[in-house]
C-alpha cells in the first residue's frame, strides 16, 4: 500500500503543527475528510489522518476511537483546550491549515499524483456536510430531577429552525434515551448537536464506567440497572435498542472505565 | 372573522402597561409595545390567564350579556359543569336550573349526561386502538390549541372524539324542534362558559365547520343577575319540587374527573398549562411509557379553575365534592348502545384536528439557522434577568423579536443605558 509521511501532508496543506511534532515521520495510509463524526467512526480506517472543520474535542476523540494517527483542522480553526491534552496523551498529531475541505482534498490529490495544483482556480463549492449549527449541552449523572432537559432543549432548537416534526420526534426520543443512560450509569456527559443541510447529529460523550460488551447492550431487555432505577420506570433495557430504532445511524464506542460515545445521526 | 379568532382582547384605553399579563402568559403570546399590551393571535391558546390577572381589567371578553342575545322562540341553555360549583352545596342543582329559567331560558339541559356515555365510549375506543400512545383528551379546547401550536407532532394523539357539550347541543338540535313543533331556526342553544377557550371553540371550532351552539355567554357576566334568582327560588324551594327524571352529575369539571367517571387504569390527569407542557414534553420524549390516556386541562383544578368563574377554585372544588356526594345520581350505562354508536361514528369529531405549528423564522433551513445564531448573539448581550421592561416576556423572546425586526436593541433598558455611557 502506498503510504505518505505526515510531514508530507503538512507540507502539502501548508499546515502548522499544534501538537505531536515528534511524530511527523509516521507513515499515513489514508486521508479521511469529514465533519460528521458518525461517518468517521463508521467508515474511517486505521492509520488515517482526519481533515475536519469540527474543532471540538469530539473530533479528536472520534479520530482516536477510529484509530487515526492525526487530525488537521481546516479553515484556520483553533483547537479547543481539551483537544490538545487529549492529542498529547494519545500520541495524535494535531495540525491546522487555512485551507477549506475542498481545497485541502485537491492539494492532497495533486500531491499523490505528483502534479502542482493551480491554486488560482479553486471552484466555489458548497459542502453538503458543512455544519450550519453546532451547540453544546451538559448532563450530570444521577440528576434525575433534570433528566430530560437536554432532550427538551435540543427539541426546541430543532423545532425553531423548522426541522420536520417527525424527525424532531425521533431525535428527541433518542436523545432522551441517551440522556437517561448518562443519568443512570455515568458521571457526566457532554452533548453536541450539529445540523448540516443533510443531517442532524447528536453526540453524547460520557465519562463513566463504559460498556464492556456493546453487542449485548444493544439487545432488547438487557439491562444493568438497579432495582431502584427500575422502580422509577427506567432501565428496562430498551435504551440503546430504542435509539437504534429511531436514529438513521447509531455508532457506539466505549472504553471500559473511561466512558462511552454515542453518535446518532438523522437524515433530513 | 380573523384567521385565529379569540374571545378576549386588550382594551387600549384601559391598559396601563402593568406587564402582569406579559409575565403570566404561558404561551408567551403577549408583548407590551408603546405602553400597551397586545396579544399575538397565532400564539394565543385562549387559556384566559391574562383576563384573570390584569390589574386594570383591560383584558376584556368579547361576549354579549344575556339581554343582548338574539330573540329565539325557544331558548335552551347548557351550563358548564363548573357553574354548579359556584354555589354553596346547600343549594340544590335544580334550584340553579329554575333560576336560569327565570332569567328567560325555556329549557336548561345538563350536559353531563352525555359525559358519562362519552367516557364509556372513549374507554371502548381506547381498548380497540392499536396506534401510538398515550392518547390525549380532546376535552379542553385550550390544550387542543396548545398542542396544535406548540406540539404539532402530538396532534395525532388527540382522541378523535367529540366533547359532551357539543354532543348535548347536537341532540337538542336534532330532536327538540320536532318535539315542540317549532322550526329549527326558532331554536336557540347557548352555552354558559367558564373559560374563553370554550367561547372560541364554539365561535371558531378547531374540529368542525360550525358549533351546534348558537352562541356563548360567560358565567362571570351571568352570575350577578342569576344570583338574586337563585336566592328567590331557594326561599320557596322544597325537595319535592324536583322532577323524577332530574339527574345531576358534576361532570368533567375538575382534574381527574374523566378518569374517575370511567374508573380506568393507567390514565394520567394533569392540569395547569405549565404542568401540562411538562407532560407533553415527556410524551414527545416518549417517556410516559405505561400511560394509555392523558387527561390534560389548562387550569389548575380543571374547569373549576376557569377564568370566567367567580368563585375561588379551592372553594369551588370543595363545593363540587359536596355536591357530588349529595346530589349525584348515576344513570344506567347502556353498553350495547355505546358499542353501536361508536361504530356508527356517533361520538367522532366531525373534522380532524390539524397542527398549527408556529413558524419561528423562515422555512429554509440555512436562513433559519442564521437567524437563530443571530438571536443567540443578541441574547448573549442581554442581562438575562427577564425584567420584561422592553415589553417582551423574556430576554430570549426579546432576542427572537429583534431578529424578526419587531424591536430595537435600545428597547432593552440595559443596552440603551450602556450605549449612553459609551457615548459620554
Amino acid at each position: 500500500m502506498a503510504t505518505v509521511r505526515i510531514a508530507k501532508v503538512k507540507e502539502a496543506l501548508e499546515a502548522s503543527v499544534i501538537e505531536g511534532s515528534g511524530w511527523l515521520d509516521t507513515e499515513v495510509e489514508h486521508i479521511y475528510a469529514s465533519d460528521l463524526m458518525s461517518d468517521v467512526l463508521a467508515f474511517g480506517k486505521p492509520n488515517s489522518i482526519l481533515l475536519t472543520g469540527l474543532a471540538s474535542q469530539q473530533a479528536i476523540i472520534s479520530a482516536h476511537m477510529a484509530e487515526f494517527i492525526g487530525v488537521v483542522l481546516l479553515r484556520g480553526k483553533k483547537s479547543k483546550d481539551g483537544s490538545l491534552a487529549f492529542a498529547r496523551d494519545h500520541h495524535l498529531v494535531l495540525m491546522s491549515t487555512e485551507l477549506d475541505m475542498f481545497d485541502a482534498c485537491i492539494r492532497l490529490d495533486a500531491e499523490k499524483r505528483g502534479i502542482k495544483p493551480d491554486s488560482d482556480v479553486s471552484p466555489v463549492t458548497h459542502a453538503a456536510d458543512e455544519i450550519l449549527l453546532s451547540s453544546d449541552f451538559h448532563i450530570e449523572g444521577s440528576d434525575f430531577a433534570r433528566a430530560g432537559m437536554v432532550s427538551t432543549e435540543i427539541k426546541s432548537v430543532l423545532k425553531k429552525i423548522g426541522i420536520d416534526p417527525k424527525i424532531v420526534r425521533r431525535v428527541a426520543i433518542s436523545t432522551y434515551e441517551g440522556e437517561m443512560n448518562v443519568v443512570m450509569h455515568a458521571i457526566r456527559a457532554k452533548v453536541q448537536l450539529s445540523v448540516t443541510p443533510r443531517a442532524v447529529e447528536v453526540v453524547i460523550n460520557d465519562e463513566g464506567k463504559g460498556i464492556p460488551d456493546i453487542n449485548q447492550a444493544m439487545q432488547e431487555g438487557f439491562s444493568t440497572s438497579t432495582e431502584e432505577q427500575r422502580a422509577m420506570g427506567f432501565g428496562a433495557g430498551m435504551g440503546l435498542p430504542n435509539i437504534k430504532r429511531n436514529a438513521d445511524d447509531l455508532k457506539v464506542s466505549s472504553m471500559v472505565g473511561k466512558g462511552t460515545i454515542l453518535v446518532m445521526r438523522f437524515v433530513i | 372573522m380573523a384567521k385565529y379568532y379569540h374571545a378576549h382582547k386588550v382594551d387600549p384605553d384601559k391598559c396601563r402597561g402593568h406587564m402582569t399579563c406579559l409575565r403570566q402568559c404561558s404561551s408567551q403570546a403577549i408583548r407590551v409595545r408603546a405602553g400597551k399590551a397586545t396579544i399575538m393571535e397565532e400564539l394565543c391558546i385562549d387559556c384566559g390567564k391574562c383576563l384573570s390577572v390584569c390589574p386594570s381589567g383591560a383584558v376584556v371578553l368579547i361576549s354579549d350579556p344575556i339581554a343582548k342575545l338574539p330573540k329565539f322562540k325557544h331558548k335552551v341553555v347548557v351550563p358548564s359543569p363548573a357553574l354548579y360549583s359556584q354555589f354553596d352545596p346547600s343549594i340544590h342543582p335544580y334550584i340553579i336550573h329554575l333560576a336560569l329559567k327565570q332569567l328567560g331560558f325555556d329549557d336548561v339541559v345538563d350536559g353531563n349526561i352525555s359525559a358519562l356515555a362519552l367516557g364509556n365510549a372513549m374507554l371502548e375506543y381506547i381498548k380497540g386502538y392499536k396506534g401510538r400512545l398515550p392518547l390525549i383528551s380532546s376535552y379542553c379546547p385550550s390544550i387542543v390549541r396548545l398542542i396544535q401550536v406548540k406540539y404539532p407532532d402530538l396532534v395525532e394523539l388527540i382522541v378523535p372524539m367529540d366533547v359532551p357539550r357539543e354532543m348535548t347541543a347536537r341532540e337538542i338540535r336534532r330532536h327538540l324542534p320536532s318535539k315542540l313543533g317549532i322550526k329549527p331556526e326558532e331554536l336557540g342553544i347557548y352555552y354558559l362558559a367558564n373559560c374563553p377557550a370554550k367561547i372560541v371553540s364554539i365561535r371558531q371550532p378547531a374540529e368542525k365547520a360550525k358549533s351546534w351552539f348558537d352562541d356563548v355567554i360567560s358565567i362571570k357576566d351571568t352570575y350577578p343577575i342569576l344570583l338574586p334568582h337563585v336566592v328567590n327560588v331557594k326561599e320557596e324551594f322544597d325537595p319535592s319540587m324536583v322532577p323524577e327524571d332530574f339527574s345531576f352529575s358534576s361532570g368533567w369539571s375538575s382534574t381527574g374527573s374523566i378518569i374517575q367517571s370511567i374508573k380506568a387504569e393507567n390514565w394520567l390527569a394533569v392540569s395547569g398549562i405549565d404542568h401540562v407542557m411538562q407532560i407533553l414534553d415527556d410524551i414527545e420524549n416518549s417517556r410516559l411509557r405505561n400511560v394509555v390516556f392523558v387527561e390534560a386541562l389548562a387550569h389548575m383544578f380543571g374547569c373549576l379553575g376557569g377564568p370566567l368563574n367567580v368563585e375561588n377554585p379551592y372553594v369551588a372544588q370543595s363545593n363540587s365534592n359536596k355536591q357530588r356526594h349529595k346530589y349525584e345520581s348515576h344513570p344506567k350505562r347502556e353498553h350495547e348502545d355505546i358499542q353501536r354508536k361508536l361504530r356508527e361514528g356517533y361520538y367522532s369529531l366531525e373534522h380532524a384536528i390539524l397542527p398549527r405549528p408556529t413558524e419561528y423564522f423562515d422555512t429554509d433551513l440555512e436562513t433559519s439557522i442564521k437567524r437563530m445564531k443571530e438571536q443567540e448573539r443578541v441574547y448573549q448581550k442581554l442581562r438575562q434577568i427577564d425584567c420584561g421592561c422592553c415589553g417582551s416576556p423574556t430576554c430570549k423572546v426579546f432576542a427572537e423579536d429583534f431578529v424578526r425586526g419587531q424591536v430595537k436593541l435600545t428597547d432593552c433598558i440595559f443596552l440603551s443605558q450602556s450605549q449612553r455611557t459609551d457615548g459620554e
